[in-house]
């Protein structure tokens, strides 16, 4: 069947307010850089990153409850995206500890490390070697596609 | 950046939308006049039947089932309805007949028209007896409706 564009409001808005995996009210869900390289895919589990630990660096946790949902403009797509919390999404290196090291992406996990939500690789892995280097990625977005949905 | 999510991130959001669909329950109509079956429809493009004896297909509760299609790599919402309940036929005289284009499903609470489906030919009733089926169909979700 052809689904309507209010299959993919129900879905934005479901995602955004799901209190299993985004928007727990305690304990939310943290982003986290990866030092290894790993291949972005439905499938993945912890144990397909690597967690960067160059000095500065610690995971950021999400903001508890609802995220925001809404539509892309150029194409139609509804998105959720994880609210910013307060510092943004930004990575910033403060010493010389376990450096160079090189980030491949960033990975979505639950507080207790035990599920994957998703993740992102870089255009190509970021060198880290200099105190005050900064990753910032700029929104974590999940995206539908109206092609999966017949 | 859009991120890659996982098999737990959609299954979490199918039991979700599941959970939505089971309290509302559906209804189902047949159209009589010609539409296109887009992501834009609205019930403003939608013609319901109205020949003697119609009646829109009211869903019994918790009509849903959920399951993971694992040969085709799919979310499958299915409706679980009794056959005998999708059978409509014309009870009376009808001054012309109807065409029915194809048939449409709106959330059972909200009214609001969630998908639709043309036939592959239009049905035609014509007189007292004829009967139409109402198809028992719903969506389908790839395992890749969430990049």
């Amino acid at each position: 069947m052809q689904p309507t564009y209010e299959v993919f409001n129900r879905l934005s808005i479901l995602l955004a307010a799901d209190v299993n995996t985004l928007a727990p009210a305690a304990n939310p869900p943290k982003l986290k850089l990866s030092k290894g390289p790993f291949t972005p895919n439905q499938g993945n589990v912890p144990l397909d990153f690597t967690e960067a630990d160059f000095a500065g660096y610690a995971a950021i946790p999400t903001l508890v409850n609802a995220q925001n949902y809404g539509i892309d403009p150029l194409t139609g797509e509804r998105l959720v995206e994880m609210k910013i919390p307060v510092g943004g999404w930004r990575f910033t290196c403060t010493g010389l500890a376990n450096t160079p090291q090189q980030i491949f992406g960033a990975y979505l996990i639950n507080d207790a490390g035990t599920t994957v939500y998703g993740s992102v690789l870089f255009d190509g892995p970021v060198t880290i070697d200099t105190i005050a280097q900064i990753i910032d990625l700029d929104a974590i977005t999940f995206r539908f596609r109206f092609t999966g949905v017949y | 950046m859009t991120f890659i999510s996982t098999t737990g991130l959609k299954v979490s959001l199918m039991t979700a939308l599941w959970s939505q669909l089971q309290a509302a329950g559906f209804a189902t109509n047949l159209v009589k006049a010609p539409f296109t079956p887009q992501l834009g429809t609205t019930l403003a493009d939608i013609t319901y039947a109205d020949f003697v004896g119609y009646v829109a297909m009211i869903s019994d509760p918790n009509p849903f089932v959920l399951w993971n299609d694992v040969l085709n790599s799919l979310f499958q919402l299915t409706p679980n309805q009794a056959p005998a309940a999708r059978h409509v036929a014309v009870a009376g005289a009808i001054v012309a007949p109807q065409l029915m284009y194809g048939f449409c499903l709106q959330d059972g609470i909200t009214t609001d028209l969630l998908c639709t489906k043309i036939f592959d030919a239009p049905i035609q009733v014509n007189a007292t007896g004829d009967g139409c089926v109402i198809p028992l169909e719903f969506l389908s979700f790839h395992q890749d409706f969430l990049a």
